[in-house]
């Protein structure tokens, strides 16, 4: 058990370090000289030389990864230009639990309405309501959320005025203002979810309600909704999880359109932000946020299999 | 009996056409969507022919006309630009940078792919991390990476959105060519003393490329949501190119007053992805093996 | 040639001893469960044609056939489970105390499943739940059907285990199904069918997943239980010798009608229709070769067919047999439905 986590986690870190390795080529290919840029328009041949020297860009490449795979671990990132503020601060105190926030607001929302609307699909197959549901499955999986995301601010600020539709609100700090304020961005993330977890909640309770051991569970009296609920939905849990791993990534591309609809401060606005201002070190943070973020949870997903399915487990 | 003489006066008809009539009876919403998908398709291509204005005309008398405006069926913009023609135009960069897109990105995941399943040892090793890595960004933020050292412009979303697709279709064809390398014939060719650049030739690229061109299929949306994405948040094809995301992008500023600005091509750029996706689905359906036997 | 002496001569050579004296019948006791002319529909195709036949208390019944005889179906009627609603049901089937179930509601069937009537099933790796530990699979039913309270379930459930041969019993309440061989999850299944002291169990082919030495393990050990609990057990069997060993009657079953029917040793030992004699393989007036295979595998009866299923397979069919469906009628000890008997 401990072995397999072991090798678990350390193929997770070699991801990560070739992450780095790609993330750090790509600043080296951005265009335009950043000792130019800092430098501005007190641009001297000495006053160049002495911050390259200062700055290390003078030594070979593979010294200069090191030296920043250095900083980055222990959190020297640099300082943003514009902002004049150190990026990691930026990152990990303003963007970051912006974009967690949303993005654990809309996982959850769509795992409390999709386990629910997948079960009664698939129990209820052939009906009325799993043909609605397949539709909405169908559209949900590929309605672009941006566009969604507008359409909600017209109906529900706009037309109804229910929902307030711009900005971060931290629910930490004002509770209610943060769950209203965070109301149509969660929604517009987790149509996709959502509509992908009705779909696979239902495809695999499906094939599950169909093993003898649901047959079984019935025979022994086990009334009907403790053998979907407990018998079917226990057997269905891995599948379930692993999807959610793999559509991480969707999840976080999805927050950067969504903060950009709603504006909020998140990593989303801060990559995009950095890209219009050329500010090419926080992007690379955001795509090492990302990255991170992505591969710990896949991690955790697979660290948590032999606890979702027993059969799995070393005997 | 009333089946059995149906299918006597089907038989009387050419084969073919009895079997793709049988086709779009069972497979209803993949026939509508492959005709929306085709209606852009054509649009995109005859643009100047069907819009009734060009794409950057702008209609003094006309700003933010909302639509079923005498002149302009679905209204106009900010600048006094006709929607329908600029959503028309709109839908050449979709499909164009949707198609590029997935173009590169399955050449490149061929490539990646065929070496990462045909080296072995420590070449295949550090492929498969690299792939890993790859998969580790999700595609838009990976393309806004890109976009970052390539700067703005429709070739660098294509460029930008196709290399950031090059991570799964490379994960794909490596476990096809895996599963090709495992079957006997390919054993058989090698024992048999053919080159081994010849069994890949005649044996194993055909044999891959056609799983990859269904994958791709169902990739063009993705590609699509992925580039108007950008566009969306502003970092990918310039104003004033009528592209659908900058489009709504514009739109959203208006969203309170003039929702049909942003209306107009989200409206479109939805129909297109869930017609594309059916399409997707639909083409994996019928040529998937590993579906087909579920099914 | 005396049927009794025949079946007595068949214990003493093959019955295992363990088996024990064979309660006589006593015809006179109310059935606990008598089928009559149950029919059973699954959208254009007929799976079962006026089965007929009656199990007393504390009896054991074999019902054989070929797959796609209607065997499972039959057991799966039985404890309710074939309650969707593409599935037609006619006929009676009246379980002692609970009237006839034909027609009962899920609630109704909430308070015999599991409680008057278990069902062990034919792959105990898939009939557990992988998920769930094996205390949970067996104290579950304990808690919730008899009410016992958590500490009485699990000395209740250990008790269970030891008595169907399983031992370390405490920490088997613990493991999962994977963790046991394919014997010990049967054995697991016969405790938690046996947890409710239930009237009637059904054993849809209790040991075709095993390997043959622990086959007679386990069906002794079902036929021990269940005569203890004074239960009656309906077997659903393919192989005719382990039914001559553990069945008082048995039922052959051929595309859902019922062939022969009757005490296990008089039809076994002297089949009279073709079917029974085919399946027991003994050559009378034809080899087993020559039964006509069907065109593709397992019989399927898409539409009804007006004579005995049997005759476009059968060596003595006549012109009458695809035309007009026989009566089960009492024949030599038996009920037979043919035209064309062997005698």
């Amino acid at each position: 058990m401990l072995l397999f986590a072991a090798g678990k986690v350390l193929q997770t870190l070699m991801v990560l370090l070739i992450v780095s390795v790609v993330s750090f080529t790509l600043l080296k290919l951005a265009p335009g000289d950043p000792i130019q840029i800092m430098l501005g328009t007190e641009n001297s041949p000495e006053a160049y030389a002495s911050l390259m020297k200062q700055l290390g860009l003078d030594r070979p490449m593979v010294e200069q990864y090191f030296h920043w795979l250095k900083n980055f671990v222990t959190g020297d990132w640099g300082v943003s230009y514009v902002g004049k503020a150190p990026i990691f601060q930026y990152a990990f105190i303003e963007a970051l639990p912006v974009t967690l926030t949303l993005a654990v607001s809309a996982l959850a929302l769509s795992i409390l309405i999709g386990v629910p609307l997948g079960v009664l699909s698939a129990t209820r197959r052939g009906s009325g309501w799993d043909a609605i549901t397949s539709v909405f499955t169908l559209t949900g999986t590929s309605f672009p959320s941006f566009y969604l995301g507008i359409l909600l601010i017209w109906l529900f600020g706009v037309k109804l005025g229910l929902f307030p539709t711009m900005g971060f609100v931290a629910p930490w700090n004002d509770f209610w203002g943060g769950i209203t304020h965070m109301t149509l961005p969660a929604i517009t993330l987790s149509i996709y979810f959502l509509a992908m977890i009705v779909r696979m909640t239902r495809a695999n309770l499906i094939e599950v309600l169909e093993q003898p051991y649901i047959a079984a569970a019935r025979a022994r009296g086990e009334p009907n909704w403790r053998v979907v609920w407990v018998h079917g939905l226990r057997n269905i849990l891995m599948p379930l999880v692993t999807i959610l791993g793999l559509q991480l990534g969707a999840l976080l591309q999805g927050a950067v359109l969504t903060e950009t609809v709603f504006s909020l401060p998140g990593i989303g606005q801060m990559i995009t932000n950095a890209v219009l201002n050329r500010e090419y070190g926080i992007v690379q943070a955001g795509v090492m946020i990302t990255a991170c973020l992505f591969i710990t949870t896949n991690l955790l997903v697979d660290l948590a299999y032999p606890y979702l399915d027993p059969r799995l487990r070393p005997r | 009996m009333v089946d059995l003489s149906a299918d006597i006066e089907l038989s009387k008809q050419p084969a073919r056409v009895s079997a793709i009539l049988a086709f779009a009876r069972s497979n209803i919403f993949f026939v509508i969507a492959a005709t929306v998908v085709a209606i852009f398709v054509l649009s995109a291509v005859f643009a100047p022919l069907v819009a009734p204005h060009p794409p950057l005309d702008q209609d003094m008398a006309a700003f933010m006309s909302p639509p079923l405006t005498e002149n302009h069926l679905l209204g106009t913009d900010s600048f006094g630009r006709d929607l329908l023609s600029r959503t028309i135009y709109g839908a050449r960069y979709a499909l164009a940078i949707g198609f590029g897109a997935v173009l590169i990105g399955a050449m490149g995941g061929l490539i990646v792919g065929m070496a990462a399943g045909l080296s072995g040892g420590v070449t295949e090793w550090a492929l498969m991390r690299f792939i890993d890595a790859l998969l580790a960004l999700p595609s838009l933020i990976m393309a806004i990476a890109f976009i970052s050292i390539l700067g703005q412009g429709v070739d660098k979303v294509i460029l930008a959105v196709g290399v950031a697709l090059i991570g799964p279709f490379s994960r794909t064809v490596r476990a096809d060519v895996l599963q090709i390398k495992a079957q006997a014939f390919v054993e058989a060719a090698g024992l048999m003393g053919v080159k081994r650049l010849a069994i890949i030739w005649r044996h194993i690229l055909p044999n891959v490329i056609f799983p990859l061109a269904v994958q791709a299929t169902i990739r063009v949306s993705y590609a699509v949501l992925v580039s108007s994405g950008l566009s969306f948040l502003g970092i990918g094809v310039a104003p004033p190119t009528p592209d659908w995301g900058l489009m709504i992008a514009e739109g959203r500023s208006f969203v309170s007053f003039a929702p049909w600005i942003a209306g107009v091509p989200g409206t479109a750029l939805a129909i297109l992805l869930i017609a594309l996706s059916i399409v997707g689905d639909g083409v994996r359906e019928h040529f998937d093996p590993k579906l087909r036997k579920q099914g | 040639m005396k049927p009794m002496d025949l079946g007595a001569a068949r214990a003493s050579t093959s019955l295992p001893a363990a088996l024990g004296q064979r309660i006589e019948p006593t015809p006179e006791s109310k059935p606990l469960l008598k089928i009559e002319e149950l029919s059973l529909s699954r959208g254009e195709s007929l799976i079962l044609d006026n089965v007929t036949f009656s199990l007393r208390r504390g009896g054991t019944l074999g019902l054989l056939g070929e797959s796609g005889a209607g065997k499972s179906t039959i057991a799966l009627t039985l404890i309710g489970l074939l309650r969707t609603p593409e599935v037609g049901l006619s006929g009676t089937i009246e379980l002692d105390g609970a009237g006839n179930v034909t027609e009962a509601g899920e609630d109704a069937w909430l308070k015999l499943r599991g409680r008057r009537v278990a069902m062990i099933f034919q792959d105990a790796s898939a009939a557990l739940n992988p998920c769930f530990t094996i205390g949970r699979q067996l104290m579950t039913p304990l808690r919730r059907v008899m009410g016992l309270s958590r500490s009485a379930a699990r000395a209740r459930a250990i008790e269970l285990l030891e008595s169907v041969g399983l031992n370390d019993t405490p920490s088997r309440l613990s493991a999962y199904p994977h963790q046991l061989s394919g014997g010990m999850q049967q054995r697991v299944m016969i405790a938690i069918a046996l947890s409710s002291n239930p009237d009637l169990l059904l054993a849809d082919e209790p040991t075709s997943a095993l390997d043959v030495t622990i086959q007679a393990q386990i069906i002794r050990l079902i036929l021990e239980e269940t005569r203890r609990r004074s239960a009656s057990c309906i077997f659903v069997l393919h192989d005719l010798a382990l039914a001559s060993q553990c069945c008082d009657d048995i039922v052959v079953l051929y595309g859902g009608q019922v062939m022969e029917t009757g005490p296990s040793r008089i039809v076994l030992e002297a089949p009279m229709h073709p079917y029974t004699a085919a399946l027991k393989g003994c050559v009378l007036e034809f080899d087993t070769e020559e039964l006509r295979p069907l065109p593709s595998g397992a019989p399927s009866f898409a539409s009804k067919t007006p004579g005995c299923r049997f005759a476009p397979r059968c060596p003595r069919a006549l012109e009458k047999c695809a035309a007009n469906k026989p009566p089960l009628a009492d024949v030599h000890g038996r009920k037979l439905a043919c035209w064309n008997p062997l005698t």
